[in-house]
């Protein structure tokens, strides 16, 4: 049981690396505003610090960057954009993901492979 | 921004916190930063905090408490997020090491080289570098796991030993081991010595946040002082005299005194 949800942790970390990639592709964000978009796409269990790690993880691997800027009605904070190897790799992760979401739909639906 | 100034406005920051959310952050921010800065950047670790604090302050304003923006679980967040960091350089790690052993041995040396004829132990003073090593990486870890664990005081009284068992076997190797390492510091070598431990000394007391050190400076410099003018020769034969010995013990007594009394006006003070 614990190995299960160890399993779909990890999971569900990886794609939320490429959702997160996806995110800041569209405009800069910081981490609040990240959390929140998150959980309006209805990544509800996306919270309790979660995303800082993965946000440090894809700083580290140079895939995002964090670059300081005013932000509304408040101080500088640290907003985080997509790099160069971040664009590539948020474009590889949604091939992946298209690749894998219409197989796992057509599984589901009882298609054969075309 | 540097890491000072990154420290500073999270300082001020802080401030806006709600009493709850503050004793949330600061643990975290006491967690953090003693797990990190043995291991990290301190301004990676800075940075990370920054962060942190501006988005629990949205919360906050959105009326979320931060035990349900960040999680019931700071200490595992705070573990995977430092997992994720490169670690700093060797020297930055073991830099509270040296911090510690510089003040124990600035102020120690200069005492011990009051009597030029005296041998000073390099030997033992590695000795007690090795032992310093030893009992701050224990007092560390016990800091650092005390913070998330509801027993506070068992992990004062721990720390606290840890301290005092460290000091005491610094002492005991000092009485048991033979010398390791003596050197004589006679005559311009021991007076050049000594001015250079009386600078550093001095520049580290007067440094911005090492005020709590100031009062050892009177330590350092009675016996700093006494340690020159023993080794001019002029004077020599003084200091070896009943004399000469009152004077040392009277001084370095009223130096003691007036460090004491300053010691104890700032423990107050603060």
């Amino acid at each position: 049981m614990e190995e299960e949800s160890k399993r779909s942790s990890q999971m569900l970390k990886g794609i939320l690396e490429g959702c997160i990639l996806i995110i800041i592709g569209r405009e800069p964000v910081y981490g609040y505003e990240m959390n929140e978009k998150l959980q309006r796409y209805g990544f509800s269990t996306v919270s309790e610090g979660t995303i800082y790690p993965l946000l440090l993880k894809l700083q580290t691997k140079k895939l995002i960057m964090g670059e300081l800027m005013p932000s509304p009605g408040g101080p500088m904070r640290k907003y985080f954009k997509l790099t160069e190897a971040g664009v590539s790799e948020r474009d590889a992760f949604i091939e992946q993901w298209t690749r894998l979401h219409t197989s796992v739909s057509q599984l589901v639906k009882g298609d054969e492979q075309p | 921004m540097n890491a000072k100034q990154i420290i500073e406005q999270n300082r001020k920051l802080q401030k806006e916190l709600n009493e709850e959310n503050g004793k949330y952050y600061t643990d975290l921010v006491a967690y953090t930063r003693l797990k990190g800065s043995l291991l990290y950047k301190e301004q990676q670790v800075e940075e990370i905090l920054l962060v942190i604090l501006q988005d629990l302050l949205d919360a906050q304003r959105a009326g979320i408490g931060a035990s349900d923006y960040f999680g019931k679980h700071p200490k595992q967040v705070a573990d995977a997020m430092m997992r994720e960091l490169p670690t700093a350089p060797f020297l930055q790690q073991i830099r509270y090491v040296l911090y510690v052993f510089g003040i124990y041995a600035l102020f120690t040396i200069l005492p011990g080289l009051v009597f030029p004829d005296e041998s000073f132990d390099i030997g033992a003073l590695l000795v007690s570098f090795l032992i310093t090593i030893l009992f701050v990486k224990m007092i560390v870890v016990e800091i650092r796991q005390s913070i998330y664990r509801e027993t506070g005081r068992k992990g004062k009284f721990v720390m606290i030993g840890c301290a005092c068992l460290g000091l005491a076997s610094i002492v005991v190797a000092k009485i048991l081991l033979p010398a390791l390492w003596p050197v004589k510091l006679e005559g311009a070598l021991g007076i050049g010595v000594v001015a250079v431990l009386l600078a550093l000394a001095t520049w580290f007391t007067l440094r911005k946040g090492n005020e709590f050190f100031r009062p050892f400076l009177i330590v350092a410099y009675a016996s700093g002082v006494l340690a020159i003018v023993s080794r001019i020769p002029k004077y020599a034969a003084f200091w070896k005299s009943t004399g000469g010995l009152l004077v040392i013990v009277v001084w370095l007594a009223g130096s003691l005194i007036w460090f004491f009394y300053r010691s104890y006006r700032q423990i107050n003070r603060e």
